[in-house]
């Protein structure tokens, strides 16, 4: 086949080949427009959600009735964000989440590294089991672990009334305690962590021991600033967990002073009714420091799960 | 059988809530909470003194204030009791439920939905409810029937949530249907009549019906039928009212006049509403969005509303959700409790706290009050509420078997399996509930 259609141009090659330039860089072109055409639209796609919520949060709520339902609103109705930052007390819920977030990233990234990078370099005999016991724990759902976490939170010695056994009062519950020390270390950080010192050079460690480097010294100023990306990526990754989180703090809290942003979201949804504009201008408000904490950082999250090798 | 999350941590709840006990009785730390101890309702307002905690999954959004201002401010006036509010959506109720009850602190005064009633109160969760106290309320029989455990009132209803027909009376009219059904077999003839030209003649499992699991309930009472025996310890939905039940289903959805893939997008108007369905199933808690979405159902007429006729030749009837106030045996201020409660269940609070929320108080006998009066819905529930016999659980192992209910009968429905397995699967669902209580 090739032969059938090559022969036909051989006599006339010299005066053929620019045609057959023109041909190939149709050919590019056609590619790289249809990659990018499929792009865009699993671009469109992914962000359709995104672009629905925004749109429906400058909705007027008799519009988002109408059915069918116009795809650009035709009123901007940006009062649904006043009237919903005045339905509950979001100040106080989005000072709260973000310092949840905030604290979840930064213990992540200080006991997630330290762990990760005793398991990827450091040598004793458990290290393997250690490892595997780490790996395992990511496999076990969070709603297998609530009750036995909720009872040591509650059963804190000394805490809230508590004995020094701890019962007789309430323990961490309904305290800033309860809120970010069950989230300051994961499983999955440190497996992440781990990840990333495992890629580092050996050598520079067993360098810096010959010249006397404390082992603290090490993971702090030879080896962790080699994997900025890593630590971006687990700390945008905790920050997430952390502002998202909704059953949690529901659970260990009782007082609107230490509710959640996305616990305020909720009240938009009422059991028979629900606020659809308020619910997407909270929603749209509530994701607005994601998106901005991605986009600036978006280059380093990337890389950093390259080259974690997770993907 | 299928695990999920819900029933894992509803079992991991009863493990812990055992432990729990034995902790508290080994650790000494009950001297204050003795869940034996009654509740006395009679204590001088004077005589109370100290806080207590309500945990609601109602009162959201606007009808916070009205909890704050007009019913918790006036209650710590007259008694000096603080009440701290804790509002968990229904969706995680049983969750915050569970992990109190394992960590032995739950709040004071709890509010719960039908069905919830007897597995706590088998726990020992809820404080039995001086019945000479109920019987002076004068509430009908049909809204205690689920507050009810070993012949003891745990629970009592605070808000309502009543289930029944709504039918278009032109599109009827139309076709030359003047009558009521009296019975399933009229309903479903109507149905069928009315199907066509675009429009589907019965709504029964979008928007207003719940879930599969409530459609599924409301027609088993509406046969005769009940979910389990008196004493909750044998599973009776699996019987010969349940069949029916799911047969009328499942001929109403192969003859069209049931769609199954009738639904509206979320935010978007009911099938009902935009005509695309004759007559539906229609909740007391759907007046709100017909207010805001499509006013003119709202007007006297727009909408004619029927109870679901009897397919056993007896009373017609009525779906009742709603919402429940119980209060806490490990209370550590049960007289204050007991107070609050009572306060609740004044007549005056009850309009209050259900204009709030835009339920149904569950006895008429509340003062004047506009946004109640102003509901079609919630007057047609209140005038029908001897019919409000269609409710859930009935069982102290209700909470395992509800989510996995839903299950079942959406694979009846959908044709993966066939109704006597349905049946048998319903069976051994709850036989296997029952066993582990």
């Amino acid at each position: 086949m090739a032969t059938d259609t090559l022969s036909p141009r051989t006599p006339a090659a010299p005066a053929a080949r620019p045609p057959r330039s023109t041909s190939l860089r149709r050919q590019k072109r056609l590619a790289s427009g249809g990659v990018l055409a499929v792009l865009i639209i699993a671009s469109l796609l992914m962000a359709a959600p995104f672009l629905w919520m925004a749109l429906s949060s400058i909705r007027d709520p008799t519009e988002l009735a109408k059915v069918p339902m116009p795809l650009i609103p035709q009123d901007l109705r940006l009062e649904n964000y006043t009237e919903a930052l005045s339905r509950a007390p979001f100040g106080i819920y989005a000072r709260n989440s973000l310092i949840l977030a905030t604290a979840a990233a930064v213990l992540n990234v200080v006991f997630g590294s330290a762990c990760g990078y005793a398991l990827a370099k450091m040598r004793f005999p458990l290290a393997p089991a250690v490892f595997g016991w780490m790996v395992a724990c990511i496999m076990i759902p969070f709603y297998a672990t609530v009750i036995p976490v909720f009872l040591m939170v509650r059963h804190m010695p000394l805490f809230g009334g508590n004995t020094i056994l701890g019962a007789g009062g309430t323990g961490w519950i309904d305290t800033w305690w309860a809120l970010i020390v069950p989230g300051a270390i994961s499983p999955f950080m440190v497996f992440l962590f781990r990840q990333f010192y495992v890629a580092t050079p050996t050598e520079l460690i067993e360098a810096a021991r010959l010249d006397g480097v404390s082992e603290f010294g090490i993971y702090t100023r030879i080896v962790t600033p080699l994997i900025k990306p890593g630590l971006l990526t687990v700390a945008l990754l905790s920050f997430e967990a952390g502002w998202n989180n909704f059953l949690w703090p529901l659970l260990v809290t009782t007082s609107d002073s230490l509710r959640v942003i996305q616990v305020g979201i909720s009240s938009f949804r009422q059991e028979a009714a629900t606020d659809w504009h308020l619910l997407m201008a909270g929603t749209t408000l509530a994701a607005v420091p994601m998106i901005i904490l991605f986009l600036v950082f978006q280059r380093y999250f990337v890389e950093g799960f390259a080259a974690s090798g997770i993907k | 059988m299928p695990v999920s999350r819900r029933t894992l941590l509803t079992a991991s709840g009863a493990i812990a809530a055992g432990a729990a006990t034995l902790t508290a009785a080994a650790c000494g730390s009950g001297g204050e909470m003795d869940p034996e101890e009654p509740v006395d309702l009679d204590v001088p307002d004077s005589a109370l003194t100290g806080s207590i905690g309500l945990l609601t999954p109602d009162f959201v959004g606007d009808a916070r204030a009205p909890l704050d201002e007009e019913i918790i401010a006036p209650f710590t006036e007259r008694t000096g009791v603080s009440v701290s509010v804790d509002q968990v959506d229904w969706n995680k109720l049983n969750e915050k439920i569970s992990t109190g009850i394992a960590g032995g602190i739950i709040a004071d005064v709890i509010m719960t939905g039908v069905g919830w009633t007897q597995p706590f109160a088998e726990k020992g969760i809820f404080a039995e409810i001086p019945a000479d106290f109920i019987e002076s309320l004068g509430f009908d029989e049909s809204v205690l029937v689920s507050t009810r455990f070993e012949g003891k009132y745990y629970s009592l209803p605070q808000a309502l949530d009543l289930r029944f027909l709504g039918t278009h009376p032109d599109l009827l009219a139309a076709r030359g249907i003047t009558e009521r059904p009296a019975s399933l077999d009229e309903l479903a003839a109507m149905a069928l009549e009315l199907t066509g030209d675009g429009v589907v003649g019965l709504d029964y499992l979008s928007g207003s019906a719940g879930s599969a699991r409530q459609a599924f309930v409301f027609l088993l009472y509406a046969f005769g039928g009940c979910m389990f025996s008196e004493d909750g310890l044998t599973p009776m939905l699996h019987e010969e009212p349940g069949r029916l039940a799911l047969q009328w289903m499942l001929d109403r959805i192969s003859e069209g006049s049931i769609d199954y893939d009738l639904q509206a997008a979320e935010g978007q108007p009911s099938p009902f509403q935009q005509r695309k369905a004759a007559i539906s199933l229609v909740s007391t808690g759907n007046w709100v969005t017909w207010t805001q979405m499509t006013p003119e159902l709202c007007e006297e007429g727009a909408v004619d509303l029927h109870l679901m006729p009897s397919g056993a030749g007896g009373d017609p009837v009525m779906f009742q959700g709603g919402t429940f106030l119980s209060l806490s045996s490990l209370s550590k201020n049960k007289d204050a409790a007991g107070a609050f409660m009572k306060h609740m269940l004044d007549p005056e609070i009850l309009g209050i706290a259900n204009a709030a929320t835009g339920k149904v108080p569950p006895t008429p006998d509340v003062p004047p009050n506009e946004q109640i009066e102003s509901s079609l819905l919630t007057q047609f529930g209140l005038q029908n509420l001897p019919y409000a016999g269609a409710t859930e659980g009935g069982s102290a192992a209700y909470m395992e078997v509800r989510t996995n209910l839903d299950g079942i009968v959406e694979t009846c429905l959908t044709g993966r399996a066939s109704v006597q397995q349905t049946l048998d699967d319903m069976k051994a669902l709850c036989d296997g509930a029952i066993s582990r209580i």
